[in-house]
């Protein structure tokens, strides 16, 4: 078709024009529009830009790189238009060629007649053709726009390339900015890393005009070869995919059959290619992937890779620090069920069994990647054993000998040293069964002391990362609970031989104290039968009562030798009770003061003083109450009102009926007790700090029996002390 | 004329014990002394008069009480009412004018218990139990009496 286009701009102009096509500052120019540009300024109503993309030693074939056709052009949809003779001699002699320059001057592009073509070297050192068609001939000044504008396209085409690279890693940028943004309701999902992807996918496809934009990305970094499609222009969700390619080896372009143009570029990590994009057809021109194209998609797929490696990373992390969380949680379930079953850990072998199992339960489910364990003990103890027997096992099966008798795991049991093996002919002579990769065995141990095996296998070629610390921590639980229970067990032995040895010792006490209350009955008994014979001077008599006295407190010594006995049996005493009324309780106090006198030190002057008004007022009423244990409270008492009472003290003993109890009161005056000492008074062997350091004597078991043959009455025993002065009060309830 | 001093805590004891020296020994002077405390104020008139023999309890208790009761020197706190006698033994056997004193260990502790974790008595110190006959006692302070006479003190 002739061509009758716009005026030919003048060169300045042109040229201004090419520039700011190119150098757009709203938006970034395209190399269509820089073909725009020429052909408006040159009056033509098309443009076609040409390179010839082919490989070094390929024979060069012209391909559209960028065309503009005017509105009335007839479209553009054919795919690989070849270059017409104009354009091809224009190529070949690197020189302006024109239909006139051809015997046969048929010479059209898209339907129009070329008018001229002008050889350009791109700045990718790749060689091409700019093609004016559909105007009128240029004359001289309008060959002097198109060679000043070819002349500055290649800069400018390739600024405009790196404008749309730059425009291209931008906009990726923000997608996986967003993609980065991680909380615990957005979980690093490798779905969701596939629906970023995709967007970005989508954006090259756009840059690139190809149909298809895909991400492979390496299945495990462990399992080298296989990748899995992880985001694709083409699927809505990406990484929906389960395909499974092998990986190229160079970054490569050229046609794939039945499927157009392709664009491959790896993904490296290193030296390890970690996954690799894709680009396949194109919705040209150009019909083809330019070394542009690959110039624009390389930073893309350098960004990605760098993303991915460290979404990786970020992964992994992710990965670990929830398998720690799984282990604590197992570990605290593992402690649970020893702190619940504590008491019987010792004799349980259920309970062992339990613990077992829930070890390799919980080594498989913090290791996902382990599909069998076991816990293994030696058949026979220490390092004589000659094989292992099973304890509790998951992944049933995994083992062709249950009870291996050799190998890794009998190595680990002598050496105390975790092990493990993923060599398959290894594994086939450790009796694992096929379809395993490695085979982890742990020490169950503590200190030297090793108790059996942690063995554990799985399906990959490497041991799992954290799988070693995982099952060592395991096998040492499993060492403290063994330890824990062997500690036990010696402690209840020990236990009961002491609970045996103290029972003896408890009994023969119990029957030194019979045998010496019987005597010193009679003796008292005899004493007092002299005693009321009277015809006895008063020094005899002193020295008689003095004997009663002795008699009756070595019967106290020994009655509390008894009770000492009885309560370290975890005993209590047992009353003989009897109901006594005021004559009765009148002559007991009177013999306690009688005998706390007669032993007392006349020299200190202390005076026992029963106040017989206030015993009067018992009146008719009964108090139900084991009579010698009575007598051995009061006697206590009056022992320590002895002993720590001030020179010169009335030591005061009177009775008080209040409702339905009876008191029993003895007051004095001497080492004083402290306030926040009175509750700390009945505790066996305690003994106030007054007490101690100056006395120094007594065992302070004196007010704790008291407390119990009270208790044992359904009494009890309270304390008041004011200053120097304290109060004992032994109240029984009445009959 | 001899010079008797009775460090005996339980005048239960302390009495028949007294009165058992004074009648063996009629013209002898026994003194007695109730606690540690009173033995310790009471070294300087046993300076003065030194005695010819001091019967010693070893379980006493450091004083009777009293609301003007002067605190315990440490040793007393750490030793304890079990090793009084034995502290008292030990400040005349550290003393120049005392140290020739003789002493009678006069206690119902078994001799094992005052030498327990190696601990040594004083020179001049001689172990008679409680649980022995009180002839056991007279006849151990005549020989004391009579070495004391050849020695020319």
């Amino acid at each position: 078709m002739a061509g009758s286009g716009s005026p030919v701009m003048n060169t300045r102009r042109a040229v201004r024009a090419l520039t700011r096509a190119a150098l757009d500052p709203d938006r970034p120019g395209t190399v269509g529009d820089l073909a725009r540009v020429v052909a408006t300024a040159t009056g033509s109503r098309g443009a076609v830009l040409w390179e010839a993309p082919g490989e070094a030693g390929d024979v060069p074939t012209l391909s559209v790189l960028a065309l503009w056709l005017d509105e009335q052009s007839p479209a553009a949809t054919s795919r690989g238009v070849a270059a017409d003779p104009v354009t091809e001699l224009a190529f070949s002699t690197r020189s302006l060629a024109v239909p006139d320059d051809l015997p046969a001057a048929a010479a059209q592009v898209y339907g129009y007649d070329v008018t001229a073509a002008l050889p350009i070297d791109y700045a990718d050192d790749c060689h091409g053709v700019v093609t004016l068609i559909g105007g009128n001939d240029l004359d001289g000044a309008g060959f002097d726009t198109v060679v000043e504008l070819v002349e500055i396209l290649p800069e400018l085409c390739s600024t405009v390339r790196e404008r749309q690279t730059l425009a291209l890693v931008n906009a990726c940028n923000t997608i996986l900015h967003d993609a980065d943004i991680e909380s615990p309701d957005r979980p690093l999902l490798r779905q969701r890393l596939g629906e970023h992807l995709s967007e970005v996918c989508h954006l090259v496809a756009g840059a690139l005009r190809c149909t298809e934009v895909s991400i492979f990305l390496e299945d495990r970094p462990t399992h080298g070869g296989r990748y899995r499609l992880l985001a694709s222009s083409a699927s809505a969700g990406g990484g929906s995919s389960a395909e499974t390619e092998k990986p190229v080896n160079l970054a490569r372009s050229g046609s794939a059959a039945g499927n157009g143009p392709l664009m491959e570029l790896q993904m490296l990590s290193g030296e390890r290619v970690s996954g690799f994009v894709r680009c396949r057809g194109t919705d040209g021109p150009p019909h083809h992937f330019t070394a542009s194209d690959r110039a624009l998609l390389h930073p893309i797929v350098a960004q990605v890779s760098r993303y991915c490696r460290n979404w990786r990373h970020r992964w992994v992390i992710s990965e670990e620090n929830e398998s720690w969380r799984r282990l604590a949680a197992g570990v605290t379930e593992f402690n649970k069920l020893l702190a619940e079953k504590l008491d019987s850990v010792a004799r349980d072998r259920h309970h062992e069994q339990q613990v077992s199992e829930m070890a390799v339960r919980i080594v498989t489910e913090v290791v996902p990647e382990s599909t069998g364990a076991t816990v293994f003990q030696p058949a026979t103890s220490g390092d004589a054993a000659s094989t292992l027997v099973p304890v509790a096992s998951t992944g049933n099966g995994y083992r062709r000998d249950p009870a291996p008798g050799s190998g890794i795991a009998m190595e680990v049991l002598r050496t105390r040293t975790q092990d493990h093996v993923t060599d398959q002919r290894a594994l086939v002579a450790e009796g694992i069964v096929a379809g395993r990769g490695w085979l982890l065995c742990t020490p169950i141990r503590v200190g030297e002391q090793v108790y059996g095996v942690l063995e554990a296998v799985g399906p990959d070629p490497e041991l799992p990362s954290n799988s070693a610390q995982v099952h060592a921590i395991i096998g040492d639980q499993i060492g403290l609970y063994r330890h824990l229970r062997d500690t036990l067990r010696n402690l209840q032995d020990t236990r009961h031989r002491l609970e045996v040895a103290h029972r003896s010792e408890a009994e023969a006490m119990e029957d030194l104290k019979h045998q010496l209350v019987s005597p010193l009955r009679t003796a008292t008994d005899r004493t007092d039968a002299v005693l009321r014979g009277g015809c006895l001077n008063s020094r005899a008599e002193a020295q008689l009562k003095a004997v009663r006295g002795l008699c009756r407190k070595a019967g106290r010594v020994a009655m509390s030798a008894g009770v000492f006995a009885t309560l370290s049996k975890g005993g209590t005493p047992e009353p003989r009770p009897e109901r006594i009324g005021v004559d009765d309780l009148t002559r007991m106090l009177i013999e306690a003061a009688d005998d706390a006198q007669a032993l007392g030190n006349p020299r200190r002057g202390i005076l026992f003083d029963v106040e017989r008004d206030s015993v009067r007022k018992l009146g008719r009423r009964l108090a139900e109450v084991d009579v010698s244990f009575l007598q051995q409270c009061v006697g206590n008492l009056l022992d320590n009102a002895a002993k720590y009472a001030y020179e010169g003290t009335r030591v005061q003993i009177e009775t008080a009926v209040t409702g339905d109890q009876l008191a029993v009161e003895v007051t004095s005056t001497g080492l004083p007790i402290a306030p926040r000492d009175l509750a700390r008074c009945i505790k066996r062997n305690w003994r106030g700090e007054a007490a101690r350091s100056t006395t120094g004597e007594g065992s302070g078991l004196g007010l704790w029996i008291v407390d119990n043959l009270m208790r044992a009455m359904c009494g009890h025993v309270r304390m008041e002390a004011a200053a120097d002065r304290t109060t004992v009060r032994l109240v029984l309830p009445l009959a | 004329m001899p010079h008797f001093v009775v460090v005996e805590d339980d005048h239960l004891q302390e009495g028949p014990l007294k009165d058992r020296l004074e009648s063996v020994f009629p013209d002898a002077t026994v003194e007695t002394v109730c606690t540690e405390e009173e033995f310790r104020t009471h070294l300087p008139q046993l300076r003065a008069h030194v005695p010819d023999l001091i019967v010693m309890d070893v379980m006493l208790r450091w004083a009777d009480p009293r609301p003007d009761l002067p605190t315990p020197p440490e040793e007393v706190v750490s030793g304890g009412y079990y090793r009084a006698g034995l502290r008292c033994a030990w400040l005349l056997s550290d003393d120049a004018l005392l140290r020739d004193v003789p002493v009678i260990l006069y206690t119902i502790l078994e001799r094992s218990d005052l030498e327990r974790d190696g601990e040594t008595l004083p020179a001049n110190t001689t172990y008679v139990g409680k649980s022995s006959e009180l002839d056991v006692l007279v006849r151990r302070i005549r020989a004391k009496l009579r070495d004391r006479a050849r020695s020319g003190d």
